[in-house]
């Protein structure tokens, strides 16, 4: 009767660790995902800011296609800011950019300068290109006054890389 | 599905023993603090590892050498080496072996015997481990400018520390012979990745995340010329 007593008594007393570890052990076969939860879309992300006041807006009827390149970005959007595909198989990215008003058409262009870094992120995301920017310039032909860039690294993460003044 | 109902079978009979060894420590009265400083060392090889690589994408093999200090601490030192050769759906190949370094301290929770030859412990560990791998096959995806491709990193080094803390079982089976389990609970403290990837696998710890978790059976042989029989002060 004691004896049952004091083996009721051990078993609560290590029931803690015990349950600790049939817990954890119970986890690691929770833990093994194969899903991949972490975004592969590198772009830069370019804001429109006012080169009077160097405030952030928004334009209407803006289209957006790349250098060389029949297929659109955009097409006739209302955008405050471009998210943009660099190239990974070149030094150098060129975006048209062209913005429709009262049915006349202004085009311009954006030159990116950037390095490719070829990235292997995990076997259940596989690999990405992350870039660095080097130089930002605008056409100079139309209605982009300046650029500047505030953050080089190009990640997969949406955060603003570029400032383009109009 | 043979070797898992066997598996099922050990861990509870290793459940089942845990419980019994850990009662029998509570009944019996307790023992003055032992004087004796060196009570032996047991030498453990892991055999769990060694069995996955017919069933598993990572395998190894480990030795581990601890030593009973006064039946209160039994510090650790273990040399393991594992393997890995991973595949994901897209056929991308992740390769690695490389030797890896663990050292800590076991605590015993409950013990039985002059020198503890049976006992449930908690523990902790530090890892470490510096190693090349080659990831072949990767995928990247078709962009706006350009079509997917496939590309190699091969020769990426790595390194890795990492803590783990842990519970286990050791009991005697006869004469020097001792078999036990530890389940651990691991987490990365520090990782060098490779100059282009992150590392899915580090050797030692596993899997490349946050926590990991392992289940070990060690088959333990205490070495000859250690321990006492009775040397205690009552």
């Amino acid at each position: 009767m004691l004896r049952n007593a004091t083996t009721t008594s051990s078993i609560r007393n290590f029931s803690l660790p015990l349950s600790l570890l049939l817990l954890s052990l119970f986890l690691q076969a929770c833990v093994g995902n194969p899903n991949c939860y972490e975004s592969k879309e590198v772009l830069v992300y370019c804001g429109f800011y006012s080169s009077e006041t160097g405030k952030a807006g928004s334009i209407e009827k803006v289209s957006v296609r790349g250098l060389s390149s029949d297929s659109l970005i955009y097409n006739d959007k209302t955008l405050s800011k471009l998210a943009l595909p660099l190239r990974s198989d070149a030094q150098e990215s060129v975006f048209i950019i062209e913005i429709e008003q009262s049915s006349i058409v202004f085009r311009d262009s954006l030159s990116l300068s950037h390095t490719n870094n070829e990235w292997f992120i995990s076997m259940e995301c596989g690999c990405i290109v992350l870039h660095t920017l080097l130089d930002a310039r605008p056409g100079g032909a139309s209605f982009i006054d300046s650029v500047c860039i505030v953050n080089p690294e190009i990640k997969n993460a949406v955060t603003e890389h570029v400032k383009i003044y109009l | 599905m043979r070797l898992q109902n066997m598996s099922k079978y050990i861990y509870s009979l290793l459940i089942f023993s845990v419980i019994n060894l850990t009662t029998l420590a509570q009944t019996r009265p307790k023992a003055a603090r032992d004087s004796v400083f060196y009570h032996g060392a047991y030498l453990g090889i892991s055999l769990i590892e060694p069995v996955k690589s017919f069933f598993s994408a990572t395998w190894g093999s480990s030795v581990q050498l601890d030593v009973n200090l006064l039946n209160r601490f039994f510090p650790v030192v273990e040399l393991g080496y594992a393997q890995a050769k991973l595949v994901n759906p897209e056929q991308t190949r992740f390769d690695t072996k490389a030797i890896y370094y663990k050292a800590g301290i076991n605590l015993p929770i409950a013990k039985e015997g002059h020198n503890a030859e049976n006992l449930f412990f908690l523990g902790g560990r530090l890892g470490y481990c510096s190693f090349d791998y080659s990831i072949s096959g990767c995928v990247f995806d078709g962009t706006y400018w350009n079509r997917g491709y496939m590309k190699d990193f091969l020769n990426e080094h790595a390194g890795a520390a990492w803590g783990e803390v842990l519970a286990g079982l050791r009991v005697q089976l006869f004469g020097p012979v001792s078999l036990g389990w530890s389940g651990r609970m691991k987490t990365t403290l520090k990782v060098r990745n490779g100059e282009r990837s992150v590392p899915p696998y580090i050797p030692g710890y596993g899997l490349n995340r946050k926590p990991n978790y392992d289940l070990l059976l060690h088959l333990y042989c205490r070495l000859p010329g250690s321990g006492t029989k009775t040397n205690k002060r009552l």
